[in-house]
Parts: structure tokens; sequence; C-alpha cells
């Protein structure tokens, strides 16, 4: 029975050491990014310090309007309205070269002269891996169900569960890094495990569309009609019109879901038949999506109000919602930020225990020498490139063509520089180079950005200088470490 | 919310020091009065308790979710302080019934 269970518990080590190697990397960008995401409005907030204080959403969805009445293609105008955490207007449209999504100023309803993607970049990144639709979602896809198998895996691999959880022993080596991971995993499982499962479950209908195509086939509009009873669709008359005023639509869908307005669709707005669609803020419920109402865009009257009570659509909202935490309260946030940071950690750790387990067992082979360096690329490389897209955010020229996309290139030029740093150095020498040089590049972007304005300023700008002082404190005490242990093993040999 | 936090920390604390590892460190001269079963249903109790003070306020739902990730910082403290400042975490055992009860008397929901 017992040789069964240790079997049995081998493999489990084994699956899990391959699973967590195999996507480790891919991980470890999902995890940080995904935990950068939560305060996407905030981080979106700390790139546009142009805009200061929180708009009225009824008044900054009507600036943002007449602002699209005038500037883009009466096709389709997708806005969200600032939510007391954002505080601009995120606008889909089409201004003539195709859709494109901005942030709109919540007075004047034009786009900001500093161009940039803000938060959603890392929100992007933590799904889609900035690779093509659909490619970076169906690997982000595979790299949760591996995460997933690799946590499963893990903990029947633990030998002590229960008993090693309070456990954390520093200086011994692999005992250490081995209670980190451990530790690590152990104290947030409830939250790893909900969090790659409902993650997984927020890419469900591209993994799996079969139930979805065995009941509707190919007609999606059906199957979409049939999960928000409450769209309205509408072709274009093709006869000119013109929107009647959004204010008393606004204030009519608030009274109506008894909360602030979040989305609002406008379609075809320059038809006779434009439709508004309007949403609810997410803040309200963990359920993603509950409500939502249409007007006549021409006369402003209500065409079909409706709020979703099926308790299977419910529950799956809540489930997807539960991902998104866009319903939490700062405290919540910032669990689900150290349960994220935890995760990270449990990747980096489970990816370097690989290599020092291998290294105390005897020698690394060429590809646990490769593997290592990828480790000190990838760790510190994703990091300083995020770094350096907040950097960019402060330093390129206002108004310059293509500000958002040259935002992005210098996240990806330093994060591919600072990964050949890693594979060029060797690890001990890699490790303490990359960790000052993050540490820099956050020291200077959370000095010279501005400090006045909302807390989100200065909150952000502290917390960006707090992690440059404690990475640090960790790359001199390491130095410190090894200056002294010679010392000491030359006393010992004197003695 | 901090009666939870103080609740969660107490039954943790129990639930440690319940282990043979941890004993010396977290019990230290009463360790010998530690018996495993009373400890070990004292501190699940406490744990569930500081659930239910959480609840007490507003919706489940929410307060499973936040409890979850409290519990979680909760024993990140444990851990660091069991490796890196043992004296602390006995303080603030003593300290967490005080605290637990006068946040439930000060907050009656």
């Amino acid at each position: 029975m017992s040789v069964v269970r240790e079997g049995a518990r081998q493999c489990m080590a084994w699956l899990h050491g391959w699973t967590g190697l195999l996507l480790g990397h891919v991980l470890f960008i999902m995890s940080l990014a995904g935990t950068l995401s939560l305060f996407r409005p905030e981080i979106g907030r700390w790139m546009r310090p142009e805009i200061q204080g929180d708009p009225d959403p009824v008044r900054a969805i009507d600036a943002a309007v007449a602002w699209l009445a005038a500037n883009a293609q009466p096709t389709g105008w997708y806005l969200t309205a600032p939510d007391g955490r954002s505080n601009s207007v995120e606008a889909t449209y089409d201004a003539g070269a195709g859709f494109m999504t901005r942030a709109l100023d919540p007075v004047s309803g034009a786009p900001l002269a500093r161009d940039t993607l803000g938060g959603e970049f890392f929100y992007r990144l933590h799904f889609e891996l900035e690779l093509p639709y659909p490619w970076g979602r169906w690997l982000a896809a595979i790299a949760a169900m591996t995460m997933l198998v690799a946590i499963v895996s893990g903990v029947i691999a633990h030998k002590r569960f229960f008993k090693d959880i309070f456990t954390f022993r520093p200086g011994k080596g692999q005992r250490s890094w081995l209670d980190g991971h451990n530790a690590l995993g152990a104290l947030a499982l409830p939250f790893h495990l909900m969090i790659t499962f409902t993650g997984l479950v927020t890419l469900a209908s591209l993994t799996m569309p079969w139930p979805g195509r065995a009941l509707y086939g190919d007609n999606l509009t059906a199957l979409y009609t049939d999960l928000t009873p409450g769209a309205v669709t509408r072709a274009p008359s093709g006869t000119a019109g013109t929107l009647a005023p959004l204010t008393p639509m606004l204030r009519h869908a608030q009274a109506f879901f008894g909360a602030p307005i979040g989305r609002v669709y406008i379609f075809n707005p320059a038809d006779r038949d434009a439709v508004v669609t309007v949403y609810p803020t997410e803040r309200q419920a963990i359920g993603y999506l509950p409500a939502e109402i249409s007007f006549d865009g021409a006369t402003g009257r209500p065409i079909k109000a409706w709020k979703e009570r099926r308790a299977a659509v419910r529950a799956y909202q809540t489930v997807y919602g539960l991902h998104l935490a866009h319903f939490a309260t700062p405290l919540t946030r910032w669990l689900y930020a150290l349960g994220g940071l935890m995760l990270t950690g449990v990747i980096a750790s489970g990816l370097t225990l690989w290599i020092v387990k291998r290294r105390e067992r005897g020698g690394l082979s060429i590809a646990n020498q490769m593997l290592e360096r990828w480790n000190v690329g990838v760790v510190c490389g994703v990091p300083i490139g995020m770094t350096a897209y907040l950097l960019a955010n402060r330093m390129l020229p206002l108004g310059m063509t293509g500000r958002a996309e040259a935002e992005v290139a210098a996240a990806f030029w330093s994060a591919g520089g600072a990964l050949l740093v890693g594979l060029i150095l060797a690890p001990r020498r890699g490790w303490p180079a990359l960790t000052v040089a993050l540490a820099l590049t956050c020291a200077l972007a959370g000095m010279i950005g501005p400090w006045r304005g909302d807390m989100v300023m200065p909150v952000g700008n502290l917390l960006l200088l707090a992690i440059a002082g404690a990475l640090g404190w960790v790359s001199l005490g390491r130095r410190r470490a090894k200056t002294a242990a010679p010392r000491r093993a030359m006393r010992m040999a004197t003695q | 919310m901090i009666a939870t936090a103080a609740l969660l920390y107490l039954g943790l604390f129990l639930l440690a020091g319940r282990m043979q590892r941890h004993q010396t460190i977290l019990l230290g001269p009463w360790r010998d009065l530690a018996k495993r079963t009373p400890m070990d249903l004292a501190g699940w109790g406490i744990l569930l308790l500081s659930l239910a003070s959480l609840a007490r306020a507003g919706e489940w739902s929410f307060a499973v979710v936040a409890w979850i990730g409290l519990s979680m910082a909760v024993a990140a403290v444990m851990v660091m302080g069991i490796t890196y400042r043992p004296a602390l975490l006995r303080g603030l055992a003593l300290a967490a019934p005080a605290v637990a009860i006068a946040d439930l008397l000060a907050n009656p929901a």
C-alpha cells in the first residue's frame, strides 16, 4: 500500500516539476501582469497625470460623445465611464483608420496628448501575451491548465503539507528554497486554485466551444441573444438622424440600475435608428454584467430594460467576476495583490528550485545551465520591461505620433535587452547586475513623476521607490553575505 | 475587519502552537499544558468565528473572498514571525483576544 503511495507521490513530483518548468516563464509573466492588472485604473491614472479629480460619469460621457460626433466615424462608439477609480473615458471608435481605443478627457472629450495604454497594457499582456488573436489567448489558456495541474500535483507531491505549513528555515540552500516555495504555495493555496480555475473559465468559450456549437451550430447570433436577452440589435435605416441628448438617458439608466453607469455603447450614432445601450458599473456585486438598458437614439425613449436573474448565468458571471475582482474593496484588492505576488513568488522560486536541486545533486547539465540563465533573464527582465514602460510614459514627448505604441516598444526592447544580459552573464553576476538595474529603473520612474494631484500620484511614486529600496537592500545584503563568507572561512582556517 | 484579523491570528497561533516543531517557540513554558485535541478544536473554532465575524456585517460572498485573502496575509505574518520574530508573535497572541473583543464591542453589526 505504502509502496503504491510513494510511487504515486513520485509520479506527482515528476509531473509537478515538468509542468512547472514547461511554461513557468510564461506563467511568471502572466502572474506578474495579472497582479498589476488589479490596479489597471490606478495605473492609468498615474500614467495620465494631466487628468485629476473624479469627474461625474454622466457629464464625462456627454463630453466624450460630443467630441466623437465631430471627429469619429458614426459606426459605433464603445465607451467606459469613469467610476471613481479610473477618471477618463475609455473609448473605442473609428477615426478613419480602423477601430482604436483611447482615453478621452472627461471635460473636453478629446484624446489626451499623453497617449498611453495605461494599465490596459498589463491587462492585455496578462491573457494575450502580446501575441495575435487567438494564439496569445490559447497560450494563456494552456499555461493556466498547466498551472492547475502543477498546483494539484504539487499538493499531492508535498509530503507533509500540514506539518510544514508554518515552516521556513532560511540560509540552508535547497531546504530554504523548498520551504519558501511550499509556504508561498500552501498558505495561499485557496487563492491560487481560485485564480487559476476562474482564469480558465474566462477563456472557456475559446478552449471549449463545443457545448455552444452543439446547441446552436454556427448561429452565434442566437447564442448571443439567449445569453443576453436584454441586447437590442437594430440595423441602420440608412436615413440620417441626430442623437437625442444623452444625459436624460444616462440618468434614467442610473435610476433603473440603482447604481452608477459603467459602459455606454452607441450603435450607428448618426442614423435615425441609433441605439444607446447602457450597462451598470461592475463595482456593486461579484457578478459581471448584471443588467443593461437600451434607448432609441433619436428619441431617447427606453426600448428594453433587463436584469440578469438566471441562476446558471449568475453563477458563471460570479466565477468570471471573482477573477476580475472589479467588485473588490481596496482592502480585498490589496489582498488579491498579495495573493498574486505570492503566486508570482511560487513560480519564480519553483524555477529556481529546479536548478538549485540539480546543482546540489552534483553539477548542472548544459540544458540546465541554459535554463538557469533564462531564469535570471526572465525573472528580472520582465519587471524591468514593465518599469521601462512606466519610464517611457514619463519621458517620451507629448503628442508624438504612435506614442502609446512607442511605450510598449520600450517595454519589450528593455525586457529583451535584460534577457540578453541574463543569457550572456554568468548567473552569479547576472542576478545582482539585473536586480540593481531593476532597482535603478524603479527609482527613476518613481522620482521623475509628478507628485502633486490625487493620492494615486504620490502613492505610485512611493511604491516604486519602496520596491527600488527593497531590491537595493536585497542585493546589498547578498553582497555583504558573500564577502562575509570567505572571511569567516579564512578565520576558521587560521584558527 | 480588525476583529477578523485578530481572531484569524489567534486561531492560526493555536494551530501552529500545537505542532511539535513550533511548540517551544510559540508556547514556551506553557507547552506542556497544550493538549493536542482541545487546542485543535479551539484553533479551528476560532478560525470559523473569524469568518463569521466578517460575514456578520455584509454579504457572505464578499466575506468569504476577503477572509481567504486575510488568512493568507495573517499566515504569512505567522511564518515570517516564527522564523525571525518569535517574541513578537507571543506578544501579539496575548493582545489578539483583547483587540478582537474591543473591535467587536466597538462595531456591533
